[in-house]
């Protein structure tokens, strides 16, 4: 008998500079921590198997609801029992379980009926429960609709082969894989974020940053302690424009869970990315180190490809415009695109101008071409833009490769920092 | 020649029995016989011109049953199963069928009762079911446990299960384990139904704080806490103590124990309509002793206290054979020498 009438029935500080760690053959050369990674070794074929990944777990969660929901308590039961025994420390999947085991003797008052006399001791686990119960739906019912990307993604280049995307307020990580045709999603997953939620300013604030960053590092969980699960990838937090910003702290990782915990509440680390351990695997298989940006946005604004067209076309022709400047080596006209040392960031106007006078004369009037361009629009109190791009000079074996990051100054855009990557 | 006339009668009453037999077996056979081809109606008829000169036929009357379910008549069939109920209350089928026809009405709680009552009336099975409940809390306990990550001792689970002595029920009644257990309480379910739980409808704004206050107290069969690692009652809870102080009580009513039920009252115990506690006591003696077998079931259990004084508000369903009784009750407790005694009980309709 099965009574289920009223049921509704759940980065501590390391430096980035520091990139030593043991690796396996199976995993990117990863020397400085930025050296994109030019030739893909034993990969997976972007037909991506996602079932190695969590969204098996949370499908089949999903599922024994529905079953519920449907009136099959008995095969809910058998369901929600095999994913228990093969997920034990899927919470998630134990509370479903002991829900349908409670049923088969009493009506349940509640999601997650646990006896009364354990409340006291459980403290917020059964609200956490819940909370991270409730995203995981959201997310999956609305999921973005095909062929739709996040409108921060102006433009990549299909050398960058990956990139992802954090929705906050849906505790989502979207992957992201770059074909001829586009950005294609390949897989997403529940993630958790800090305990004090998003918008990160200052050292231990427990907070997850928010903006673009690139993954800089990898650490498998051989270096690492069973804390992090299976592995870590830190990010440049604080990137160019926290830095400019004042904004403090560091160690920000995406990483996995330990053994006692499949997943974790959406809201929960001191500031860190948290995953399951096989969706943390399956991103170290699908990324490369410092060409895949990982986006943190406190909720993803999902846009077909062509409604940014003409943004980013806008934004190319200011970039050609630099670039016309300066391969023509007129550098009062390529000064005209600096900042000055904005809040210590980037270099005097008389320093920018040494490094491009040096620059121009070390070309030799030779051509300058720009290629594999990357534009990604960051907009919070100020409208960013972070590019990335390829500098060859023609006649040479391999261009240098140069991020800048502008910022839309009245109604020009400018650059306030650039380097060589 | 006398013997040869008494072999004689013998052989005629033999054979007057037997044809008898014959002829009950022959009837059923071609009531079943006609049902089984789809002449539903000449074997309602077949059946109730039986009936007429042996109402009492059980295995008439509930083909009969079978037949008016097959028919379409929900309501005379929920009938000749529930006098069936009545007449032969410790056969399982009767019940069975009713819950069917309750079910296939949408009275799911009806057929739940029914069911229960079904399992019930055979004492074997009620006790394999009453085991297979204990299991199932155990299980229950061990996944909520996980599920919120609480510290499980070692030591194995120790389930509260009841053996059967002998493979053979002695009685029609309930063995004593089976009475002195006291029964699993149905909370009220008045005004909740069946919810399709669709994802998009899920909302996140309920606190377990208001779960608490909503939802009404469920008497659980007894776990021991200490399995879990998890303060037992004893300690710092009075409410968790005068909850328990209740369910003492219903249990030594129902054991009919004497010595324990009146131990479960202060010596300040005020017996109501101002009855002297001596006579009192010999009523309840009376009331309690003489009965074969008592179930108390206590439900919607709500507690107030405040330092040593609470109050206990409950549903109670009283039965003893076939006499049942419900009841609102109040209980007023006061803590004496670290227990909680019964000052005052009353009804509270």
């Amino acid at each position: 008998m099965i009574h289920l009438t009223g049921y509704f029935l759940l980065c501590l500080l390391l430096s980035f500079a520091t990139a030593t760690s043991a690796h396996s053959n199976t995993y990117p050369d990863n020397r400085n921590g930025l050296q994109a990674i030019k030739s893909p070794k034993n990969r997976h074929s972007s037909t991506a198997d996602v079932t190695a990944s969590s969204q098996q777990a949370e499908q089949r969660l999903l599922d024994i609801y529905h079953l519920i929901a449907s009136g099959y308590s008995s095969d809910a039961v058998a369901q929600a029992a095999s994913l228990a025994r093969e997920y034990p420390n899927f919470q998630l999947a134990q509370l479903v379980y002991g829900d349908l085991l409670a049923a088969k003797i009493r009506n349940l008052h509640s999601w997650g009926d646990i006896p009364v006399e354990w409340s006291p001791k459980i403290g917020h686990t059964l609200d956490e429960l819940r909370a991270e119960f409730h995203q995981r739906v959201l997310a999956v019912n609305d999921l973005p609709p095909p062929g739709s990307i996040p409108s921060q993604f102006l433009q990549i280049p299909l050398e960058t082969r990956h990139a992802i995307a954090v929705d906050a307020s849906r505790s989502r990580l979207y992957l992201f894989e770059n074909r001829p045709e586009g950005l294609v999603l390949m897989a997403n997953f529940y993630i958790s974020v800090g305990k004090a939620g998003i918008a990160k300013s200052t050292q231990g604030d427990k907070r997850t940053p928010l903006g673009i960053y690139f993954i800089t590092n990898f650490l498998d969980a051989a270096s690492l302690k069973n804390f992090y699960g299976s592995g870590a990838l830190p990010i440049n937090y604080p990137n160019v424009l926290d830095l400019m910003r004042g904004k403090t702290g560091g160690g920000i990782w995406l990483h996995g869970t330990p053994p006692s915990q499949f997943s974790q509440a959406p809201q929960a680390s001191n500031g860190c990315i948290v995953m399951a351990n096989p969706d943390l695997t399956y991103l170290l298989q699908h990324i490369e180190v410092g060409s895949t940006p990982v986006l943190i946005s406190p909720q993803i604004t999902w846009v077909d490809p062509s409604e940014t067209a003409s943004e980013s076309k806008q934004f190319d022709v200011t970039l050609q415009a630099w670039h016309d400047a300066k391969e023509s080596g007129r550098l009062d006209a390529v000064m005209s695109f600096y900042m000055s040392n904005v809040h210590g960031i980037g270099k005097s106007l008389k320093n920018w101008q040494q490094m491009l006078q040096r620059e121009i004369s070390g070309r030799q009037g030779k051509d300058l071409a720009l290629k594999d361009v990357s534009l990604l629009h960051w907009t919070d109190s100020a409208d960013t833009m972070v590019v990335t791009f390829v500098e060859d000079f023609s006649g040479m074996d391999v261009g240098m490769k140069k991020r800048q990051f502008w910022m839309k100054d009245g109604n020009q855009w400018k650059i306030f920092f650039e380097t060589a990557i | 020649m006398l013997c040869k006339m008494k072999i004689a009668t013998i052989c005629t009453s033999l054979l007057l029995v037997l044809s008898c037999h014959n002829a009950w077996a022959d009837v059923h056979q071609e009531v079943t016989q006609l049902a089984h081809t789809g002449r539903l109606s000449e074997a309602l008829l077949l059946a109730d011109q039986y009936l007429a000169s042996d109402p009492r036929d059980l295995q008439m009357q509930f083909t009969k049953g079978v037949i008016q379910q097959d028919i379409g008549k929900m309501a005379e069939a929920a009938d000749t199963f529930r006098q069936l109920t009545i007449e032969y209350p410790d056969q399982p089928e009767p019940y069975n069928n009713l819950a069917v026809i309750y079910a296939s009405q949408a009275q799911f709680e009806k057929a739940r009762s029914v069911l229960e009552l079904a399992i019930q009336s055979n004492s074997s099975y009620a006790i394999a079911h009453q085991n297979l409940v204990e299991i199932y809390s155990q299980l229950a306990m061990q996944a909520y446990a996980k599920a919120l990550q609480l510290p499980q001792e070692k030591r194995s689970i120790k389930p509260k299960l009841t053996l059967i002595r002998s493979p053979l029920a002695a009685s029609n009644l309930p063995p004593p384990g089976l009475a002195d257990t006291l029964s699993y309480a149905n909370p009220d379910t008045s005004g909740s139904e069946m919810r399709s739980v669709p994802p998009s409808d899920f909302s996140s704004n309920r606190s377990i704080e208001d779960n608490a206050a909503t939802r009404p107290q469920i008497q659980t069969i007894a776990l021991d806490a200490g399995d879990y690692g998890l303060p037992t009652a004893s300690t710092r809870d009075p409410e968790k103590e005068i909850e328990n102080a209740v369910l003492e009580w219903a249990r030594m009513w129902s054991a009919r124990d004497l010595k324990g039920y009146f131990a479960a009252y202060s010596d300040t115990f005020v017996p109501p309509d101002g009855m002297e506690r001596k006579t009192w006591e010999r009523e309840r003696t009376l009331r309690i002793a003489k009965k074969s077998n008592i179930t108390v079931r206590i439900a919607n259990l709500v507690i107030h206290v405040k330092e040593d004084h609470g109050i206990a508000q409950f549903h109670q369903d009283y039965q003893s054979g076939h006499f049942t009784v419900s009841s609102e009750k109040l209980l007023e407790f006061d803590k004496l020498n670290q227990r909680w005694l019964i000052v005052k009980e009353m009804i509270s309709n």
